[in-house]
Protein backbone atom coordinates (compact mmCIF):
# COMPACT_ATOMS: atom_id res chain seq x y z
CA UNK A 1 0.00 0.00 0.00
CA UNK A 2 1.03 3.19 -0.75
CA UNK A 3 1.50 5.64 1.80
CA UNK A 4 1.71 9.11 0.66
CA UNK A 5 4.60 11.81 1.57
CA UNK A 6 3.47 14.91 3.05
CA UNK A 7 4.46 17.41 1.08
CA UNK A 8 4.99 20.91 3.02
CA UNK A 9 2.33 24.09 2.09
CA UNK A 10 3.19 26.16 -0.82
CA UNK A 11 2.45 30.05 -1.33
CA UNK A 12 -0.66 30.16 -3.58
CA UNK A 13 1.20 32.67 -6.05
CA UNK A 14 3.71 29.77 -6.72
CA UNK A 15 0.75 27.27 -8.43
CA UNK A 16 2.89 26.05 -11.24
CA UNK A 17 5.75 25.81 -9.00
CA UNK A 18 4.06 23.73 -6.53
CA UNK A 19 2.27 21.51 -9.25
CA UNK A 20 5.69 20.57 -10.12
CA UNK A 21 6.61 19.74 -7.06
CA UNK A 22 3.73 17.50 -6.17
CA UNK A 23 4.26 13.71 -6.51
CA UNK A 24 2.67 12.95 -10.12
CA UNK A 25 0.10 11.01 -8.99
CA UNK A 26 -2.41 13.30 -10.99
CA UNK A 27 -4.42 12.09 -14.45
CA UNK A 28 -5.12 14.32 -17.28
CA UNK A 29 -8.52 14.86 -18.81
CA UNK A 30 -8.32 16.69 -22.63
CA UNK A 31 -11.93 17.06 -23.92
CA UNK A 32 -11.94 17.22 -27.39
CA UNK A 33 -14.59 18.97 -28.88
CA UNK A 34 -17.36 17.31 -26.72
CA UNK A 35 -20.76 17.18 -27.51
CA UNK A 36 -24.25 16.05 -25.81
CA UNK A 37 -27.47 15.72 -27.19
CA UNK A 38 -30.62 14.46 -25.61
CA UNK A 39 -33.52 13.08 -27.08
CA UNK A 40 -36.54 14.24 -25.37
CA UNK A 41 -40.09 14.16 -26.47
CA UNK A 42 -40.01 17.95 -27.52
CA UNK A 43 -36.89 16.79 -30.10
CA UNK A 44 -33.43 17.23 -29.79
CA UNK A 45 -31.80 18.65 -26.47
CA UNK A 46 -27.97 19.70 -27.14
CA UNK A 47 -26.62 19.35 -23.28
CA UNK A 48 -23.30 20.45 -24.75
CA UNK A 49 -21.57 21.55 -27.87
CA UNK A 50 -17.67 21.96 -28.71
CA UNK A 51 -16.34 21.62 -25.34
CA UNK A 52 -12.56 21.28 -25.77
CA UNK A 53 -10.05 21.88 -23.21
CA UNK A 54 -7.22 19.67 -20.85
CA UNK A 55 -7.31 19.95 -16.93
CA UNK A 56 -3.20 19.55 -16.03
CA UNK A 57 -2.15 16.45 -13.96
CA UNK A 58 -2.36 17.99 -9.59
CA UNK A 59 -4.74 20.83 -10.75
CA UNK A 60 -7.66 21.78 -9.60
CA UNK A 61 -9.86 22.64 -12.21
CA UNK A 62 -12.97 24.46 -11.57
CA UNK A 63 -15.81 24.62 -13.95
CA UNK A 64 -18.76 27.18 -12.71
CA UNK A 65 -22.36 27.62 -14.42
CA UNK A 66 -25.83 28.26 -14.12
CA UNK A 67 -28.06 25.12 -13.31
CA UNK A 68 -28.99 23.35 -16.49
CA UNK A 69 -25.91 25.15 -18.16
CA UNK A 70 -24.66 21.25 -18.79
CA UNK A 71 -21.65 21.02 -16.16
CA UNK A 72 -22.96 17.90 -14.54
CA UNK A 73 -23.55 16.30 -18.04
CA UNK A 74 -19.68 17.72 -18.36
CA UNK A 75 -17.79 16.04 -15.23
CA UNK A 76 -19.92 12.92 -16.31
CA UNK A 77 -18.56 12.66 -19.30
CA UNK A 78 -15.15 11.91 -17.53
CA UNK A 79 -15.97 8.78 -15.74
CA UNK A 80 -18.56 7.84 -18.59
CA UNK A 81 -21.83 8.06 -16.75
CA UNK A 82 -22.45 9.89 -19.66
CA UNK A 83 -21.74 9.34 -23.30
CA UNK A 84 -20.65 12.21 -25.67
CA UNK A 85 -22.42 12.29 -28.80
CA UNK A 86 -20.22 14.12 -30.22
CA UNK A 87 -16.15 14.35 -29.99
CA UNK A 88 -13.77 12.47 -27.47
CA UNK A 89 -12.98 12.49 -23.65
CA UNK A 90 -9.46 11.41 -23.02
CA UNK A 91 -8.57 10.21 -19.34
CA UNK A 92 -4.20 9.72 -18.91
CA UNK A 93 -3.68 8.36 -15.72
CA UNK A 94 -0.73 8.81 -13.41
CA UNK A 95 1.24 5.81 -15.40
CA UNK A 96 0.75 8.03 -19.08
CA UNK A 97 -1.74 5.70 -20.23
CA UNK A 98 -4.39 7.06 -22.00
CA UNK A 99 -7.93 5.88 -22.33
CA UNK A 100 -10.54 7.36 -24.73
CA UNK A 101 -13.84 6.86 -21.96
CA UNK A 102 -16.26 7.00 -25.15
CA UNK A 103 -14.66 3.74 -26.49
CA UNK A 104 -14.29 1.91 -23.44
CA UNK A 105 -16.00 -2.11 -22.95
CA UNK A 106 -17.57 -2.66 -19.78
CA UNK A 107 -14.79 -4.03 -18.34
CA UNK A 108 -12.14 -1.30 -19.50
CA UNK A 109 -14.99 1.27 -18.44
CA UNK A 110 -15.49 -0.01 -14.65
CA UNK A 111 -10.87 -0.69 -14.71
CA UNK A 112 -11.47 3.03 -15.12
CA UNK A 113 -13.63 4.29 -12.81
CA UNK A 114 -11.64 2.18 -10.26
CA UNK A 115 -8.95 5.45 -11.05
CA UNK A 116 -11.28 8.05 -10.91
CA UNK A 117 -13.17 8.95 -7.29
CA UNK A 118 -16.36 10.65 -7.36
CA UNK A 119 -18.10 12.78 -4.68
CA UNK A 120 -21.85 14.36 -4.82
CA UNK A 121 -23.98 16.72 -3.70
CA UNK A 122 -26.14 14.66 -1.62
CA UNK A 123 -23.34 12.15 -0.51
CA UNK A 124 -25.25 8.61 -1.76
CA UNK A 125 -23.63 6.90 1.44
CA UNK A 126 -25.96 3.54 1.88
CA UNK A 127 -28.06 4.29 4.68
CA UNK A 128 -27.82 0.43 5.64
CA UNK A 129 -24.06 0.52 6.16
CA UNK A 130 -21.82 2.02 8.47
CA UNK A 131 -19.19 4.85 7.72
CA UNK A 132 -16.31 2.19 7.65
CA UNK A 133 -18.32 -0.21 5.49
CA UNK A 134 -18.92 3.11 3.14
CA UNK A 135 -15.25 4.00 3.14
CA UNK A 136 -14.56 0.57 2.10
CA UNK A 137 -17.23 -0.35 -0.24
CA UNK A 138 -15.25 0.83 -3.48
CA UNK A 139 -12.36 -1.50 -2.12
CA UNK A 140 -14.39 -4.79 -1.62
CA UNK A 141 -16.60 -3.94 -4.90
CA UNK A 142 -12.47 -4.38 -6.17
CA UNK A 143 -12.29 -7.87 -4.83
CA UNK A 144 -9.85 -6.67 -1.30
CA UNK A 145 -9.49 -8.65 1.47
CA UNK A 146 -11.02 -8.28 4.55
CA UNK A 147 -7.11 -7.19 6.26
CA UNK A 148 -6.27 -4.61 3.15
CA UNK A 149 -10.26 -2.77 3.39
CA UNK A 150 -9.32 -2.51 7.54
CA UNK A 151 -6.47 -0.88 6.93
CA UNK A 152 -6.53 1.43 4.05
CA UNK A 153 -10.18 1.98 5.26
CA UNK A 154 -8.57 3.22 8.79
CA UNK A 155 -5.68 5.11 6.42
CA UNK A 156 -8.60 7.03 5.08
CA UNK A 157 -10.99 8.03 8.01
CA UNK A 158 -7.92 9.17 9.81
CA UNK A 159 -6.96 11.53 6.53
CA UNK A 160 -10.55 12.86 6.43
CA UNK A 161 -10.49 13.48 10.54
CA UNK A 162 -13.39 10.71 11.07
CA UNK A 163 -11.48 8.31 13.09
CA UNK A 164 -14.11 8.25 15.83
CA UNK A 165 -17.12 7.81 13.74
CA UNK A 166 -16.38 4.57 11.90
CA UNK A 167 -18.94 2.61 13.62
CA UNK A 168 -21.78 5.28 12.92
CA UNK A 169 -24.07 4.82 10.58
CA UNK A 170 -24.42 8.05 7.73
CA UNK A 171 -28.05 9.02 9.59
CA UNK A 172 -26.39 10.20 12.66
CA UNK A 173 -24.04 12.48 10.77
CA UNK A 174 -24.23 15.82 9.83
CA UNK A 175 -24.09 17.12 6.67
CA UNK A 176 -20.21 17.71 6.37
CA UNK A 177 -19.06 14.81 8.04
CA UNK A 178 -21.22 12.50 5.57
CA UNK A 179 -18.78 14.34 2.47
CA UNK A 180 -16.02 13.51 4.60
CA UNK A 181 -17.19 10.22 4.10
CA UNK A 182 -18.28 10.74 0.46
CA UNK A 183 -14.17 11.96 -0.04
CA UNK A 184 -12.50 8.77 2.08
CA UNK A 185 -14.72 6.75 -0.34
CA UNK A 186 -13.75 8.23 -3.67
CA UNK A 187 -10.56 8.25 -2.68
CA UNK A 188 -9.87 4.36 -1.62
CA UNK A 189 -8.29 3.38 -4.38
CA UNK A 190 -5.91 5.93 -4.83
CA UNK A 191 -7.65 7.40 -7.71
CA UNK A 192 -5.09 9.60 -10.45
CA UNK A 193 -8.83 12.06 -10.47
CA UNK A 194 -11.22 12.98 -7.94
CA UNK A 195 -14.83 14.40 -9.37
CA UNK A 196 -16.64 17.33 -7.54
CA UNK A 197 -19.85 16.98 -8.55
CA UNK A 198 -21.78 20.14 -6.74
CA UNK A 199 -19.77 18.68 -3.54
CA UNK A 200 -20.86 21.50 -1.53
CA UNK A 201 -23.83 22.71 -2.58
CA UNK A 202 -25.75 21.59 0.21
CA UNK A 203 -23.68 22.68 2.79
CA UNK A 204 -23.75 25.68 5.23
CA UNK A 205 -20.63 28.39 4.40
CA UNK A 206 -18.86 27.28 7.21
CA UNK A 207 -19.10 23.63 6.47
CA UNK A 208 -18.47 24.27 2.95
CA UNK A 209 -14.80 26.17 3.70
CA UNK A 210 -13.86 23.43 5.54
CA UNK A 211 -14.43 20.73 2.87
CA UNK A 212 -12.79 22.88 0.12
CA UNK A 213 -9.82 23.39 2.52
CA UNK A 214 -9.58 19.23 2.88
CA UNK A 215 -10.44 18.67 -0.97
CA UNK A 216 -6.91 21.26 -1.17
CA UNK A 217 -5.19 19.46 1.26
CA UNK A 218 -5.81 16.62 -0.18
CA UNK A 219 -5.06 17.62 -3.70
CA UNK A 220 -1.19 18.96 -2.24
CA UNK A 221 -0.89 15.67 -0.23
CA UNK A 222 -1.66 13.37 -2.91
CA UNK A 223 -1.28 15.24 -5.91
CA UNK A 224 -4.24 14.20 -7.39
CA UNK A 225 -5.88 16.04 -10.46
CA UNK A 226 -9.51 17.49 -9.01
CA UNK A 227 -12.40 18.37 -11.33
CA UNK A 228 -14.87 20.66 -9.69
CA UNK A 229 -18.35 21.69 -11.27
CA UNK A 230 -20.25 23.92 -8.90
CA UNK A 231 -22.93 27.29 -9.02
CA UNK A 232 -20.82 28.89 -5.93
CA UNK A 233 -18.29 31.17 -6.93
CA UNK A 234 -16.91 30.94 -3.96
CA UNK A 235 -15.97 27.22 -3.58
CA UNK A 236 -13.89 28.50 -7.57
CA UNK A 237 -11.72 31.00 -5.68
CA UNK A 238 -11.68 29.36 -2.77
CA UNK A 239 -9.33 26.42 -4.10
CA UNK A 240 -9.65 26.31 -7.80
CA UNK A 241 -6.34 26.82 -9.62
CA UNK A 242 -8.15 27.09 -13.51
CA UNK A 243 -11.75 27.80 -14.09
CA UNK A 244 -13.64 27.41 -17.28
CA UNK A 245 -17.53 29.40 -17.49
CA UNK A 246 -20.09 26.52 -18.83
CA UNK A 247 -23.02 28.36 -20.27
CA UNK A 248 -26.12 26.93 -22.23
CA UNK A 249 -23.85 23.88 -23.00
CA UNK A 250 -20.09 25.84 -23.97
CA UNK A 251 -17.18 26.75 -22.31
CA UNK A 252 -17.76 30.91 -22.71
CA UNK A 253 -14.86 31.84 -21.02
CA UNK A 254 -11.48 29.98 -19.70
CA UNK A 255 -8.31 30.97 -17.85
CA UNK A 256 -6.97 30.80 -14.46
CA UNK A 257 -9.32 31.72 -11.51
CA UNK A 258 -7.81 35.21 -10.53
CA UNK A 259 -8.00 36.43 -14.29
CA UNK A 260 -11.39 34.77 -15.31
CA UNK A 261 -12.75 36.37 -12.02
CA UNK A 262 -10.98 39.48 -11.48
CA UNK A 263 -11.78 40.55 -15.42
CA UNK A 264 -14.52 39.04 -16.45
CA UNK A 265 -15.08 39.40 -20.20
CA UNK A 266 -18.19 37.51 -21.01
CA UNK A 267 -21.93 37.92 -19.76
CA UNK A 268 -22.08 34.26 -18.22
CA UNK A 269 -19.20 34.96 -15.77
CA UNK A 270 -20.56 38.77 -14.80
CA UNK A 271 -23.68 37.46 -14.19
CA UNK A 272 -22.00 34.93 -12.32
CA UNK A 273 -20.56 36.83 -10.08
CA UNK A 274 -22.87 39.26 -9.95
CA UNK A 275 -24.11 38.80 -6.06
CA UNK A 276 -20.31 39.23 -4.98
CA UNK A 277 -19.49 42.66 -7.20
CA UNK A 278 -18.97 45.79 -6.19
CA UNK A 279 -22.62 47.04 -5.12
CA UNK A 280 -22.70 50.34 -3.50
CA UNK A 281 -23.71 50.72 0.14
CA UNK A 282 -27.47 52.17 -0.04
CA UNK A 283 -26.60 55.50 1.69
CA UNK A 284 -23.51 55.95 -0.75
CA UNK A 285 -25.46 55.32 -3.73
CA UNK A 286 -27.74 57.57 -2.76
CA UNK A 287 -25.14 60.39 -2.49
CA UNK A 288 -23.47 59.88 -5.37
CA UNK A 289 -25.07 61.94 -8.43
CA UNK A 290 -24.25 61.53 -12.61
CA UNK A 291 -22.99 64.99 -13.17
CA UNK A 292 -20.43 67.45 -11.21
CA UNK A 293 -22.37 70.35 -10.13
CA UNK A 294 -21.35 73.55 -7.83
CA UNK A 295 -18.94 72.15 -4.73
CA UNK A 296 -19.13 68.29 -5.66
CA UNK A 297 -16.01 66.06 -5.97
CA UNK A 298 -15.52 63.02 -8.44
CA UNK A 299 -15.51 59.91 -7.10
CA UNK A 300 -12.80 57.47 -8.97
CA UNK A 301 -13.37 54.52 -8.81
CA UNK A 302 -10.36 52.27 -9.26
CA UNK A 303 -9.91 48.62 -9.91
CA UNK A 304 -7.77 46.12 -9.55
CA UNK A 305 -8.20 42.74 -11.97
CA UNK A 306 -5.17 40.95 -10.70
CA UNK A 307 -3.04 41.42 -14.07
CA UNK A 308 -1.38 44.23 -12.42
CA UNK A 309 2.22 43.40 -11.37
CA UNK A 310 2.66 43.71 -7.91
CA UNK A 311 0.52 44.75 -4.77
CA UNK A 312 -1.31 47.87 -5.11
CA UNK A 313 0.18 50.87 -4.90
CA UNK A 314 -1.38 53.59 -2.73
CA UNK A 315 1.37 55.94 -2.28
CA UNK A 316 1.31 56.07 -6.49
CA UNK A 317 -2.73 56.31 -6.16
CA UNK A 318 -2.74 59.26 -3.75
CA UNK A 319 0.34 61.08 -5.81
CA UNK A 320 -2.47 61.42 -8.39
CA UNK A 321 -5.36 62.47 -6.55
CA UNK A 322 -3.77 64.60 -4.55
CA UNK A 323 -4.20 65.75 -0.68
CA UNK A 324 -7.81 65.20 0.73
CA UNK A 325 -8.38 62.29 -1.17
CA UNK A 326 -10.83 59.95 0.94
CA UNK A 327 -11.81 56.25 0.29
CA UNK A 328 -15.19 55.98 0.40
CA UNK A 329 -15.69 52.14 0.05
CA UNK A 330 -13.30 49.78 -1.28
CA UNK A 331 -12.89 45.96 -1.14
CA UNK A 332 -9.43 43.77 -2.07
CA UNK A 333 -9.81 40.21 -2.02
CA UNK A 334 -6.51 37.85 -2.75
CA UNK A 335 -7.10 35.50 -5.12
CA UNK A 336 -4.18 33.11 -5.92
CA UNK A 337 -1.74 35.81 -4.83
CA UNK A 338 -3.44 38.19 -7.30
CA UNK A 339 -5.33 41.42 -5.65
CA UNK A 340 -8.68 42.12 -6.54
CA UNK A 341 -11.19 44.45 -6.06
CA UNK A 342 -12.38 47.90 -6.17
CA UNK A 343 -11.45 51.42 -4.24
CA UNK A 344 -13.95 53.88 -4.24
CA UNK A 345 -11.69 57.38 -3.89
CA UNK A 346 -13.11 61.34 -3.65
CA UNK A 347 -10.70 63.36 -4.46
CA UNK A 348 -11.15 67.09 -3.62
CA UNK A 349 -7.94 68.24 -5.01
CA UNK A 350 -8.68 67.16 -8.29
CA UNK A 351 -10.47 70.20 -10.34
CA UNK A 352 -13.50 69.34 -12.88
CA UNK A 353 -11.43 70.21 -15.71
CA UNK A 354 -8.22 68.35 -14.29
CA UNK A 355 -10.36 65.26 -14.05
CA UNK A 356 -9.94 63.65 -17.44
CA UNK A 357 -5.63 63.96 -16.87
CA UNK A 358 -5.85 62.17 -13.71
CA UNK A 359 -7.55 59.61 -15.34
CA UNK A 360 -5.01 59.13 -17.63
CA UNK A 361 -2.30 58.86 -15.61
CA UNK A 362 -4.63 56.47 -13.25
CA UNK A 363 -4.71 54.93 -15.89
CA UNK A 364 -1.01 54.12 -16.59
CA UNK A 365 -0.09 53.07 -12.58
CA UNK A 366 -2.40 51.20 -13.86
CA UNK A 367 -5.18 49.68 -12.14
CA UNK A 368 -8.20 50.28 -14.06
CA UNK A 369 -10.03 53.83 -13.03
CA UNK A 370 -13.00 55.34 -14.09
CA UNK A 371 -14.79 58.30 -12.88
CA UNK A 372 -18.10 56.87 -11.72
CA UNK A 373 -20.33 60.18 -10.22
CA UNK A 374 -19.46 63.34 -7.57
CA UNK A 375 -20.25 63.90 -4.31
CA UNK A 376 -20.80 66.76 -2.51
CA UNK A 377 -17.55 68.45 -1.80
CA UNK A 378 -18.74 69.12 2.14
CA UNK A 379 -19.10 64.99 2.61
CA UNK B 1 -63.11 -31.14 23.62
CA UNK B 2 -62.36 -34.71 22.51
CA UNK B 3 -58.85 -35.93 22.54
CA UNK B 4 -60.10 -36.95 19.04
CA UNK B 5 -60.99 -33.24 17.69
CA UNK B 6 -57.51 -31.67 19.91
CA UNK B 7 -55.72 -34.20 18.00
CA UNK B 8 -57.55 -32.82 14.81
CA UNK B 9 -56.79 -29.62 15.65
CA UNK B 10 -53.05 -29.54 16.59
CA UNK B 11 -52.86 -31.13 13.20
CA UNK B 12 -54.66 -28.56 11.52
CA UNK B 13 -52.26 -26.11 12.96
CA UNK B 14 -49.14 -28.17 11.57
CA UNK B 15 -50.67 -28.37 7.97
CA UNK B 16 -51.32 -24.35 8.16
CA UNK B 17 -48.09 -23.47 9.56
CA UNK B 18 -46.21 -26.08 6.84
CA UNK B 19 -48.65 -24.79 4.22
CA UNK B 20 -47.44 -21.14 4.85
CA UNK B 21 -43.68 -21.65 5.80
CA UNK B 22 -43.31 -23.71 2.31
CA UNK B 23 -45.07 -21.24 0.14
CA UNK B 24 -43.88 -17.95 1.56
CA UNK B 25 -39.90 -19.96 1.00
CA UNK B 26 -40.52 -20.41 -2.44
CA UNK B 27 -42.68 -16.98 -2.32
CA UNK B 28 -39.29 -15.36 -1.04
CA UNK B 29 -36.97 -17.21 -3.45
CA UNK B 30 -39.01 -16.48 -6.71
CA UNK B 31 -40.38 -13.15 -5.70
CA UNK B 32 -37.67 -11.41 -5.18
CA UNK B 33 -35.39 -12.37 -7.64
CA UNK B 34 -38.63 -11.53 -10.04
CA UNK B 35 -38.80 -8.35 -8.03
CA UNK B 36 -35.06 -7.34 -8.27
CA UNK B 37 -35.88 -8.45 -12.97
CA UNK B 38 -38.64 -5.92 -12.66
CA UNK B 39 -37.02 -2.94 -11.30
CA UNK B 40 -33.80 -3.74 -12.62
CA UNK B 41 -35.27 -4.00 -16.24
CA UNK B 42 -37.27 -1.45 -16.03
CA UNK B 43 -37.27 2.46 -17.33
CA UNK B 44 -33.39 3.66 -16.00
CA UNK B 45 -32.67 0.11 -14.50
CA UNK B 46 -29.09 -1.33 -14.99
CA UNK B 47 -29.99 -4.21 -17.16
CA UNK B 48 -33.07 -2.07 -19.02
CA UNK B 49 -35.40 -4.27 -21.31
CA UNK B 50 -38.59 -2.71 -21.93
CA UNK B 51 -40.08 -5.71 -23.93
CA UNK B 52 -38.90 -8.52 -20.93
CA UNK B 53 -40.03 -5.72 -18.28
CA UNK B 54 -43.39 -5.14 -19.88
CA UNK B 55 -44.26 -9.29 -20.81
CA UNK B 56 -43.37 -9.80 -17.05
CA UNK B 57 -45.59 -6.77 -15.92
CA UNK B 58 -48.84 -8.10 -18.05
CA UNK B 59 -47.91 -11.85 -16.32
CA UNK B 60 -47.44 -10.52 -12.93
CA UNK B 61 -51.13 -8.67 -12.87
CA UNK B 62 -52.64 -11.29 -14.52
CA UNK B 63 -51.89 -13.38 -11.73
CA UNK B 64 -52.45 -10.57 -9.20
CA UNK B 65 -55.88 -9.82 -10.58
CA UNK B 66 -57.08 -13.74 -10.25
CA UNK B 67 -59.03 -14.35 -6.99
CA UNK B 68 -57.13 -17.12 -5.48
CA UNK B 69 -60.11 -19.86 -5.06
CA UNK B 70 -60.16 -19.51 -8.50
CA UNK B 71 -56.36 -19.78 -9.11
CA UNK B 72 -56.83 -22.76 -7.15
CA UNK B 73 -58.99 -24.74 -9.44
CA UNK B 74 -57.47 -23.06 -12.49
CA UNK B 75 -53.53 -24.73 -11.74
CA UNK B 76 -54.97 -28.15 -11.19
CA UNK B 77 -52.91 -29.06 -14.33
CA UNK B 78 -50.05 -27.33 -13.27
CA UNK B 79 -50.19 -28.31 -9.48
CA UNK B 80 -50.14 -32.43 -10.94
CA UNK B 81 -47.46 -31.62 -12.71
CA UNK B 82 -45.26 -30.15 -10.21
CA UNK B 83 -46.18 -32.47 -6.99
CA UNK B 84 -48.28 -35.25 -8.90
CA UNK B 85 -51.33 -34.88 -7.24
CA UNK B 86 -54.20 -32.48 -7.32
CA UNK B 87 -55.09 -33.20 -3.32
CA UNK B 88 -53.71 -32.46 -0.12
CA UNK B 89 -51.09 -29.87 1.51
CA UNK B 90 -48.49 -30.35 -1.43
CA UNK B 91 -51.41 -29.37 -3.88
CA UNK B 92 -52.43 -26.58 -2.18
CA UNK B 93 -48.60 -25.08 -1.75
CA UNK B 94 -48.46 -24.66 -5.39
CA UNK B 95 -51.62 -22.04 -6.16
CA UNK B 96 -50.02 -20.51 -2.66
CA UNK B 97 -46.88 -19.78 -3.89
CA UNK B 98 -47.99 -18.75 -7.44
CA UNK B 99 -50.69 -16.13 -5.95
CA UNK B 100 -48.26 -14.79 -3.73
CA UNK B 101 -44.91 -14.51 -5.40
CA UNK B 102 -46.95 -11.68 -7.91
CA UNK B 103 -47.83 -10.42 -4.69
CA UNK B 104 -44.76 -10.63 -2.83
CA UNK B 105 -42.60 -8.94 -5.94
CA UNK B 106 -44.96 -5.75 -6.61
CA UNK B 107 -44.07 -4.98 -3.12
CA UNK B 108 -40.67 -5.63 -2.48
CA UNK B 109 -40.36 -3.42 -5.88
CA UNK B 110 -41.44 -0.68 -4.63
CA UNK B 111 -38.86 -1.07 -2.07
CA UNK B 112 -36.15 -1.66 -4.39
CA UNK B 113 -37.26 1.58 -6.99
CA UNK B 114 -37.23 4.05 -4.19
CA UNK B 115 -33.06 3.07 -3.49
CA UNK B 116 -32.06 6.66 -4.26
CA UNK B 117 -30.69 6.94 -7.89
CA UNK B 118 -27.78 8.81 -6.72
CA UNK B 119 -26.65 5.45 -4.76
CA UNK B 120 -26.56 3.13 -7.99
CA UNK B 121 -24.79 6.39 -9.69
CA UNK B 122 -21.73 6.26 -7.27
CA UNK B 123 -21.61 2.55 -7.43
CA UNK B 124 -21.29 2.77 -10.76
CA UNK B 125 -18.48 5.93 -10.39
CA UNK B 126 -16.73 3.37 -8.66
CA UNK B 127 -16.47 0.40 -11.29
CA UNK B 128 -19.22 -1.81 -9.83
CA UNK B 129 -20.88 -4.07 -12.17
CA UNK B 130 -24.37 -4.24 -12.83
CA UNK B 131 -24.53 -7.72 -11.18
CA UNK B 132 -22.49 -5.66 -7.53
CA UNK B 133 -24.79 -2.39 -8.05
CA UNK B 134 -27.72 -5.43 -7.10
CA UNK B 135 -26.09 -7.35 -4.58
CA UNK B 136 -24.13 -4.34 -2.77
CA UNK B 137 -26.55 -1.34 -2.99
CA UNK B 138 -30.34 -1.97 -4.31
CA UNK B 139 -30.72 -5.12 -1.96
CA UNK B 140 -29.08 -3.98 1.60
CA UNK B 141 -31.03 -0.72 1.22
CA UNK B 142 -34.19 -1.61 -0.05
CA UNK B 143 -34.24 -4.41 2.36
CA UNK B 144 -36.21 -3.26 5.62
CA UNK B 145 -39.00 -2.80 3.29
CA UNK B 146 -38.58 -5.77 1.71
CA UNK B 147 -38.83 -7.84 5.18
CA UNK B 148 -41.76 -5.64 5.60
CA UNK B 149 -43.68 -6.25 2.44
CA UNK B 150 -42.25 -10.39 2.97
CA UNK B 151 -44.52 -9.82 6.59
CA UNK B 152 -47.61 -8.77 4.42
CA UNK B 153 -47.15 -11.53 2.21
CA UNK B 154 -46.79 -14.08 5.12
CA UNK B 155 -49.92 -12.50 6.94
CA UNK B 156 -52.05 -13.30 3.45
CA UNK B 157 -50.45 -16.29 2.89
CA UNK B 158 -52.12 -17.57 6.36
CA UNK B 159 -55.40 -16.28 5.15
CA UNK B 160 -55.29 -17.26 1.91
CA UNK B 161 -54.51 -21.21 3.52
CA UNK B 162 -57.72 -21.21 4.91
CA UNK B 163 -59.56 -21.65 1.24
CA UNK B 164 -57.33 -24.36 0.97
CA UNK B 165 -59.80 -26.92 2.27
CA UNK B 166 -60.92 -26.45 -1.53
CA UNK B 167 -58.42 -28.82 -2.25
CA UNK B 168 -58.82 -31.08 0.61
CA UNK B 169 -55.13 -29.85 2.47
CA UNK B 170 -56.61 -29.46 5.43
CA UNK B 171 -55.40 -26.66 8.00
CA UNK B 172 -56.97 -24.05 9.94
CA UNK B 173 -59.70 -22.68 8.01
CA UNK B 174 -60.48 -25.96 6.67
CA UNK B 175 -61.18 -27.06 10.11
CA UNK B 176 -63.03 -23.99 10.84
CA UNK B 177 -65.54 -24.52 8.59
CA UNK B 178 -65.97 -28.28 8.80
CA UNK B 179 -65.73 -28.36 12.07
CA UNK B 180 -66.84 -24.99 13.52
CA UNK B 181 -69.52 -24.27 10.54
CA UNK B 182 -71.35 -27.14 9.46
CA UNK B 183 -71.13 -28.94 12.61
CA UNK B 184 -72.00 -26.27 14.85
CA UNK B 185 -68.68 -26.78 17.36
CA UNK B 186 -68.48 -23.19 18.14
CA UNK B 187 -65.38 -23.68 20.56
CA UNK B 188 -63.55 -25.22 17.52
CA UNK B 189 -63.99 -22.49 15.64
CA UNK B 190 -63.04 -19.85 18.34
CA UNK B 191 -60.48 -21.54 19.27
CA UNK B 192 -59.40 -21.38 15.19
CA UNK B 193 -59.64 -18.02 15.56
CA UNK B 194 -57.60 -17.14 19.02
CA UNK B 195 -54.91 -19.46 17.12
CA UNK B 196 -54.97 -17.53 13.84
CA UNK B 197 -54.97 -14.19 15.47
CA UNK B 198 -52.02 -15.75 17.21
CA UNK B 199 -49.90 -16.78 14.19
CA UNK B 200 -50.49 -13.49 12.69
CA UNK B 201 -49.39 -11.71 15.60
CA UNK B 202 -46.37 -13.61 16.05
CA UNK B 203 -45.61 -13.08 12.03
CA UNK B 204 -46.28 -9.16 12.16
CA UNK B 205 -44.53 -8.74 15.09
CA UNK B 206 -41.50 -10.66 14.44
CA UNK B 207 -41.46 -9.12 10.72
CA UNK B 208 -41.81 -5.72 12.48
CA UNK B 209 -39.07 -6.21 15.20
CA UNK B 210 -36.70 -7.20 11.54
CA UNK B 211 -37.30 -4.22 9.42
CA UNK B 212 -37.02 -1.70 12.46
CA UNK B 213 -33.74 -3.22 12.94
CA UNK B 214 -32.71 -3.26 9.67
CA UNK B 215 -33.54 0.41 8.97
CA UNK B 216 -30.91 2.35 9.23
CA UNK B 217 -31.83 5.33 7.53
Amino acid sequence: MTIYAVRPHTPDGDAAAARAARPRHGGRVTFENVGKAFDTPGGQVSALRGIGFTVEPGEIFGVIGRSGAGKSTLIRTVNGLEKPTAGRVLVENAAGERADVGSLSIGELARLRRDIGMIFQHFNLLSSKTVERNVGLPLRLAGASRAEEAGRVAELLALVGLSDKRGRYPRELSGGQKQRVGIARALARHPAILLCDEATSALDPETTLSILDLLKDINRRLGLTVILITHEMEAIRHICDRVAVIEKGEIVEIGPVWQVFGDPREEATRALLKPHADELPDDLSGRIVPLPGERTVPVFAVTYTGAEAGEPDLGGLFGVLGEGARLLHGSLDRIQGHAQGRLLIAAPAVAPQQAAQALARLNTLPPRAEIIGYVDGAL
Amino acid sequence: MSTALFNLFLNAVWETLLMVGVSGLVTLLVGGPLAVVLVTTGPGGVFEAPRLNQVLGAVVNGFRSTPFIILLVALIPFTRLIVGTTIGIWAAIVPLSIAAIPFFARIAEVSLREVDRGLVEAAQAMGASRLQIITSVLVPEALPGVVAGFTITLVSLISSSAMAGAVGAGGLGDLAIRYGYQRFETTVMLLVIAVLIAIVMIVQGTGDWFAHRLNKR
